[in-house]
């Protein structure tokens, strides 16, 4: 049964039940955060059509270095939430410990390279007013930074209550849910890599 | 619902397949890249992108195990999506651009000199920036057709000569036009396009007068411009025109541009 504190003692609701109505909200969440990016993909494809070269111009001033990095660099620490949830799954303390440090590690990494990226551009002048496709690079990038500081929280906690002892076979949507949102980050990440960097 | 099981382990080895996989076409898609393939680049990467985020909402975010219900919420935006940015590739895929092709400026013709990569580079020069900052804009005013804003940037390297001659040109201010009609044009593109025609772009909001008309309208004069652009409304109140928030040496380079209507 679940334990006092959880989501699920609020209701009294079968636990499965809340667990699996737990996710679906967040899954529904996840749907309009794609629109919301979505959005602004459209905006990209419409500015990209008018002026290509503008975006052409504009790409070649992005590090594609620094961007694959930053790919492979959420590609891990996506991979270490799907393992936080695994270990919580089979009730592996350490190992959720563990997993969920390594998830904030990488995601901590993301923020620091996009640090190396934006700073020396911003002083060499390059701001969201410069031209168009700076404009639309640091409103998908900066609303996904966003994302990936507001999902570090959620990570922060996750990692908290680990270490309270909270999550265990019995009891991980919090991890699962929270992951749900994590990978989400990364699915984002992965559509914006080629398209701002790469095309 | 209550029968079944709260999740679904998987195996172990699966994760790290899709690690490998997520990295190996990370790798692919960047190669790839390297060669020009015209629009199939765009197709590409677009598809591998695809192929990676499915790996992933399927055996990380475990989709794979999830319901019907669920999976609907994962098919309905994606479904809006492609149909949004379908209909978009079709709709400005066979438009004519040509009409849009200049109005607004890259980062590049605006600094021209700086150099590609620059911005990839240690920023350890930045003072080397800073420098090459200020001979671009010393440049840019060069560049300009209208010779009273190349006074004005002169004026800028001797504040007291400035000071001097200001008292001058307080009788010419509100007469003559002396803005940069370029720096003026690329104002407009932004900030006036909204409402106002610009070389023919743009939207005419009804009741604001296209500039061709303002400009051969001999009792519009460049002071009246002047108080009108700086704020609409206390020449006319309740004007639906909004008050820009715009620096005299910014309306001045507007009017300049407005004044190119003149015939
Ligand atoms: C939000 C819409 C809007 C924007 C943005 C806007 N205008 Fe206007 N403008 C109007 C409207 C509406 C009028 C007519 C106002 C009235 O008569 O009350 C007008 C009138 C004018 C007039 C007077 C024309 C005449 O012949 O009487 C000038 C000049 C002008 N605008 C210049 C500008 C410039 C320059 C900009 C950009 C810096 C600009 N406007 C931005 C809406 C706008």
């Amino acid at each position: 049964m679940s334990e006092p504190g959880t989501f699920f003692h609020l209701h009294e609701e079968d636990p499965v039940e809340a667990y699996e109505n737990f996710k679906l909200g967040m899954w529904i969440f996840l749907a309009t955060e794609v629109l919301l990016f979505g959005g602004l993909f459209a905006a990209y494809f419409i500015f990209k059509f008018i002026w290509p070269d503008i975006f052409e111009a504009g790409s070649s001033h992005l590090n594609r270095f620094l961007g694959g990095l930053n790919t492979l660099v959420l590609i891990f620490s996506s991979y270490f939430m799907a393992m936080s949830v695994d270990a919580a799954q089979r009730s592996q303390q350490k190992k959720l410990i563990r997993n969920l440090a390594l998830t904030l590690f990488f995601a901590s990494g993301f923020i620091i390279i996009k640090g190396f990226e934006w700073i020396p551009k911003l002083n060499h002048g390059i701001t969201p007013g410069s031209d168009v496709f700076f404009s639309v690079y640091y409103m998908t990038t900066g609303l996904h930074l966003l994302h990936v500081v507001i999902g570090m929280s959620f990570i922060g906690l996750l990692l908290k209550r680990a270490i309270g002892g909270r999550y265990h076979s019995e009891n991980f949507g919090g991890v699962e849910v929270g992951g749900l949102y994590w990978h989400l980050v990364d699915v984002i990440w992965i559509f914006l890599f080629p398209l701002l960097y790469l095309i | 619902m209550s029968e079944h099981k709260m999740g679904h382990i998987q195996d172990f080895s699966i994760y790290i397949k899709v690690l490998l996989a997520l990295i190996g076409l990370t790798f692919a898609t960047v190669l790839v890249s390297l060669v020009d393939f015209g629009i199939f680049n765009t197709l590409v990467a677009l598809l591998v992108a695809f192929i990676k985020a499915s790996l992933v909402v399927l055996y990380f975010m475990h989709g794979k195990y999830e319901d019907r219900v669920t999976w609907a919420f994962v098919y309905y935006p994606i479904f809006l999506l492609m149909t949004l940015i379908g209909a978009l590739f079709l709709d400005y895929g066979f438009r004519d651009h040509t009409h849009f092709a200049n109005i607004p400026q890259s980062y590049d013709q605006k600094h021209p000199e700086a150099a590609h990569g620059a911005t990839t580079e240690e920023h350890g020069d930045s003072h080397e920036a800073v420098e090459v900052h200020s001979e671009e804009t010393a440049t840019d005013d060069g560049h300009s057709s209208s010779p009273a804003a190349a006074i004005e940037s002169s004026d800028h390297a001797a504040p007291a000569v400035d000071e001097m001659i200001e008292s001058h040109e307080v009788e010419s201010q509100t007469t003559a036009i002396h803005g940069d009609i370029e720096a003026g044009r690329a104002k407009a593109k932004i900030l006036c396009i909204a409402c106002h025609k610009v070389d023919g772009n743009g939207n005419e909001l009804p009741g604001a007068p296209p500039f061709a008309q303002t400009a051969n309208d001999a009792s519009k004069t460049p002071e009246l411009l002047r108080n009108w652009i700086k704020n609409p409304q206390e020449v006319k109140a309740g004007s639906l025109m909004p008050n820009l928030g715009l620096s005299d040496e910014e309306v001045d380079n507007l009017i300049a541009y407005i004044n190119t209507y003149k015939k």
